[in-house]
């Protein structure tokens, strides 16, 4: 059943075969980890997303009609997903503490260069974060995941220009909010 | 080349991915607009730190484990489907609830069909089982007008209720009592009913009614 092609596995899921489903989540499980650890840094979290990414895939699947790749359905599942999390957060950090002392704390004993890529990594991570939805998933999209933009096109339903542009906007963004921090 | 068009290319320039016609028209336009230099020089720097970045962290045999792990989610996602109608508390109950309810439902039919009013449902059978032996005696005796009216046909399809009636209805019975078929029940139990089985069926009810309304035995 490995050999079977994405649709090929979900007729056989639509007809009750699980394995065919265990087979999708085994092809897309990294691809959908990574778009979802780009967006939501902390591992557990981003967890959290991608076993609800593969839930919804599963309840969902059997209303699947193929208008596009199971991949940009994951991918864009992924995306909202994982933005809705950003979304409750940013809301949940409004009424609570900064914790951002206590991750520091965690980093006190580290060599000076590995803090200093812990560093880079968390003020990247800060600026992807000040960046509009649609930039931060066009973002990773094409930087990490390293997408065509014709692929991004169909997992956003946007043209290849406007994505072109969104890129654009977010490395000079990037690139300038880590100018100011260091 | 318009200044947005040379935005669009820039990432893809500093990444080594434009076409040699477009890698031209961008290092021409480079270096005769300082606006879109500066953008340039922004996005060099913002792709270089990128490069720096480490790896993210990952615990081992993540990958390995995440299949077991999502199908414990998607049982439980499926439990708490069916918790969307019942708290989770009440799920101990609801076997017994649901046994405790057909209990009640089949103890309320019975009851149900063991008061139905005679006639109720078409038949008169019931009423004899509401009448005791001894208030027929007592009724036949005291030739009493009854609360409720006491159709003569469960009496009399009684054997022992039909001596005692028939003293009573004489012929003011036969007039009214019972459709067609009664009319051998009549006769079987020894009362006298030579003219009902001339009547139809809408006369009998007429007569039934006028019996019902008088309330006379």
């Amino acid at each position: 059943m490995e050999q079977l092609n994405d649709l090929e596995l979900i007729q056989r899921f639509k007809r009750g075969e699980e394995k065919a489903f265990n087979i999708l989540v085994s092809r897309y499980q990294e691809k959908v980890y990574w778009v979802v650890r780009r967006l939501l840094p902390d591992h557990d979290e981003a967890d959290d997303v991608v076993q609800s990414v593969f839930i919804k895939a599963y309840t969902s699947l059997s209303s699947f009609k193929g208008d596009s790749s199971i991949f940009t359905w994951l991918y864009r599942i992924a995306t909202n997903l994982a933005l809705n999390e950003i979304r409750r957060k940013k809301l949940k950090r409004t009424f609570s503490i900064d914790d951002s002392v206590m991750q520091h704390a965690d980093s006190d004993d580290l060599p000076l260069e590995q803090l200093e890529k812990k560093e880079l990594t968390a003020c990247i991570q800060k600026a992807i974060d000040t960046l509009p939805e649609k930039q931060k998933k066009v973002f990773i999209l094409r930087y990490y995941e390293e997408l065509p933009y014709e692929q991004i096109a169909k997992i956003l339903k946007t043209s290849v220009g406007g994505l072109k542009a969104n890129y654009f906007h977010a490395v000079r963004k990037i690139g300038a909010f880590l100018k100011n921090e260091a | 080349m318009k200044h947005s068009k040379i935005f669009e290319l820039l990432p893809d320039y500093h990444e080594g991915s434009l076409t040699a016609e477009e890698l031209r028209s961008v290092e021409e336009h480079l270096s005769s607009c300082p606006g879109c230099r500066q953008a340039s020089e922004s996005i060099a720097f913002g792709l270089s730190e990128l490069r720096r970045e480490d790896a993210l962290e990952i615990p081992p045999h993540y990958f390995n484990n995440f299949l077991p792990r999502l199908h414990e989610r998607i049982d439980e996602h499926r439990k708490r489907r069916l918790h969307f109608f019942l708290p989770s508390w009440m799920e101990p109950l609801v076997a017994p609830l649901s046994v405790f309810s057909v209990a009640i439902s089949v103890a309320g039919l019975f009851f149900l069909l063991r008061t139905l009013p005679a006639g109720a449902d078409g038949s008169l059978q019931g009423l004899v089982a509401q009448v005791s032996q001894d208030e027929l005696v007592r009724l036949a005796d005291q030739e009493i007008n009854m609360s409720e009216p006491l159709l003569h046909q469960p009496i009399v399809e009684t054997a022992s209720n039909a001596d005692l009636v028939s003293r009573h209805l004489g012929h003011q019975l036969i007039a009214g009592e019972g459709t067609a078929e009664d009319a051998t029940v009549f006769s079987g139990a020894g009362i006298d009913v030579p003219e009902i089985e001339l009547l139809s069926d809408d006369e009998v009810t007429s007569v039934i009614d006028h019996l019902n309304q008088t309330r006379t035995l």
